[in-house]
């Protein structure tokens, strides 16, 4: 970009910014004044000059300019929209997020220099890398979270459906990105995994919904979806396994004067339960109820009954 | 920084204003330093393409005052940009989620400025921890802040590692690299003294974590090809196992890394995987049915293996009546 070309641009930007009203191409083209006379030619360095705007996140609407008739179509700027609300940010705020942004690295993803630029400077001396993510399509995550943002509902296809939602939580659980949110032909809670979410399209209408206090969380616990009445059961899980365990069952875990850990987790799906258990092999038990022990061990003990090799 | 690209000057400028005019006369300097914009370009951009911007009809009265003193630099007449362009939804989801990342890993005691920013950040964004949240299981790792200070300062950490497939721990010294996502887990990229190579250890089953001051010594290997698959956790090489499974319990063929696998007679499925520690199999005999058999199989996985882990376990319920 030439100077001429910034002037330019940044002129185009200063007329936007500086108007209540959409202004047509035309009246563009004459308060700025540093356009081509010729018509194509015009058009052409407008249009590009409308995309770089476009491509720095400034969304300009196209509307009717008022009072024409015919109906005269112009560019406007929503002033409430384009502008970065004053985070105030401190001196080691700004470092402490630099520093985020350099211990994270993103592999295959988008860049955040340039938010950090808007937010007060880059600090691109800062190299730490920390953690390196490989994020798959994060496209839709994105999408979602700016309809949260704004409380932009959002319809899309999930599973073959048609769906209408108001977005309330986003949520990265088990590797993965979910959506709960208020199903509006249903009027239900939904959860969506992300990665499955495809057509995606976000209302142009901002806030125009409530998002309740404390949306539930995703629940990713099969041994808690079921029609059986919830039993609470006790187990207790060896030292070796405690830090594994926690995250397996997705539960806090009481740490024993002997090292071993004891959980209590709602089952309302013995099967499904039974099998996360065998996975934790003879390193964890029962306790409590009797009853489930004793469901346990007989859902175990088909192994030792039904078993073809030999001893 | 060398010359900066079309957009970039559109952008860089649009953001620098308003810290221009938010910090009393900032140095040319220290501008061109934060925003990554060459000092003689800036100067050139600042007094000869700013100078002459503003709405119609461009009269003094409209146009950008720039005033560069003593290397310092005040922009006036510009209300209309004292504010930064909000972040798109990509950058503000980006930030967002690499900071509270961050915040999780650093643990709440050394992430104070951090905590504050993302609060800043919520609220500016309308979010909240309601409506974007991290659950990273295995970031809830005890000794997780041990590890991370070890990457940040190069050292060599202690670890007590649980081997998920052979079922046993074990202690080594380790050079940490970084952490990495795969297959929707997290692990600890390191190269590993007892394994004289580059390995991934799960956060999870990493049970102990101790920093020591000896800074990392990485021998000069390419440590990315652990990155292309090549080697995993602590698994050395495989055994192949034949298994005969049911029908109900197909849903393996496309869970499981399968070799090969053909249809049986009575509906059911011959499968060959690769078996990298008894554990393991143990673990899969009890997902699957109790008429798996195993067919074929190295001479240390016993053909009633499923029968012997289902004993173990019932002992350990006789011991505890």
């Amino acid at each position: 970009m030439t100077s001429k070309k910034l002037e330019r641009t940044l002129n185009l930007l200063a007329e936007l910014l500086n108007s209540d009203i959409p202004k047509s191409a035309s009246e563009l083209k004459s308060r700025v004044g540093m356009y081509p006379d010729d018509l194509a030619a015009f058009r052409r360095t407008f249009d590009r000059d409308k995309n770089a705007l476009r491509d720095m996140g400034v969304q300009l609407e196209l509307t009717t300019v008022p009072g024409t008739n015919p109906p005269v179509e112009g560019y406007f700027i929503n002033k409430s929209t384009y502008y970065l609300d004053d985070l105030n940010l401190t001196e080691e705020e700004l470092t402490a997020l630099n520093f985020a942004i350099a211990s994270i690295k993103v592999l295959d993803g988008i860049s955040e220099i340039e938010a950090m630029r808007k937010l007060g400077g880059y600090e691109g001396s800062v190299t730490s890398n920390v953690l390196k993510l490989e994020d798959y399509d994060v496209s839709n995550v994105a999408e979602l979270f700016e309809s949260i943002s704004h409380r932009r509902k959002a319809s899309f296809n999930y599973g073959g459906k048609s769906r209408n939602i108001e977005p309330w939580r986003l949520e990265f659980a088990n590797g993965r990105w979910y959506l709960t949110g208020n199903s509006v032909q249903e009027e239900a809670v939904k959860t969506f995994r992300v990665d499955k979410v495809s057509e995606l399209v976000l209302d142009e209408v901002f806030g125009s919904y409530e998002i309740p206090d404390h949306p539930p969380r995703v629940n990713l616990k099969p041994w808690s979806y079921g029609s059986q009445q919830a039993v609470e059961t006790t187990i207790r899980i060896d030292s070796e396994l405690l830090e594994w365990a926690r995250t397996s069952l997705e539960t806090p875990i009481q740490i024993e004067d002997n090292g071993s850990g004891v959980a209590t987790i709602s089952v309302s799906n013995k099967e499904a339960f039974f099998h996360r258990l065998t996975l934790l092999l003879d390193h964890a038990e029962i306790i409590s109820p009797q009853e489930m022990r004793s469901q346990y061990l007989e859902y175990i003990g088909r192994y030792i009954e039904e078993s073809n090799g030999e001893t | 920084m060398g010359k900066l690209k079309a957009v970039e000057k559109l952008e860089r400028l649009l953001a620098m204003i308003p810290w221009i005019m938010s910090n009393d006369g900032p140095t040319l300097e220290s501008i061109a330093q934060r925003f990554e914009y060459p000092e003689p370009l800036l100067l050139d951009d600042l007094t000869k393409v700013l100078f002459m911007v503003g709405p119609y009809p461009h009269t003094p009265d409209t146009l950008i005052e720039v005033l560069v003193e003593d290397g310092r630099v005040w922009i006036d007449q510009a209300d209309w940009l004292a504010r930064p362009i909000r972040l798109t939804p990509e950058q503000g989801f980006l930030v967002l989620r690499k900071a509270k990342t961050l915040a999780i890993i650093q643990g709440k005691n050394d992430s104070y400025a951090l905590n504050s920013a993302i609060e800043k950040l919520e609220k500016c964004l309308g979010q909240s921890g309601d409506t974007f949240d991290l659950d990273i299981a295995e970031f809830q790792n005890q000794d997780l802040s041990e590890i991370n200070k070890s990457i940040e300062t190069g050292t060599q950490l202690r670890i007590r590692y649980y081997a998920y497939s052979k079922d046993e721990s074990t202690t080594r010294t380790v050079h940490p690299i970084e952490i990495v996502n795969r297959d929707h887990s997290h692990y600890l990229h390191a190269y590993c003294n007892t394994a004289r190579d580059y390995r991934l250890f799960r956060l999870d089953r990493i049970l102990e974590a101790r920093g020591t001051s000896k800074i990392n010594n990485l021998p000069d290997e390419e440590a990315e090809s652990i990155l292309n698959g090549e080697k995993w956790d602590l698994e050395s090489e495989g055994s192949p196992v034949t298994l005969v499974i049911s029908q109900e319990d197909s849903w393996i063929l496309s869970t499981y890394p399968i070799q090969n696998y053909s249809s049986t007679d009575d509906g059911g499925f011959e499968v060959e995987l690769i078996v990298t520690g008894i554990a393991w199999l143990k673990r899969l005999l009890l997902r699957l049915s109790p008429n798996t058999k195993i067919l074929k199989s190295p001479d240390y996985i016993p053909a009633d293996l499923a029968k012997q882990t289902a004993i173990a376990i019932t002992d350990r319920y006789k011991q505890n009546l």
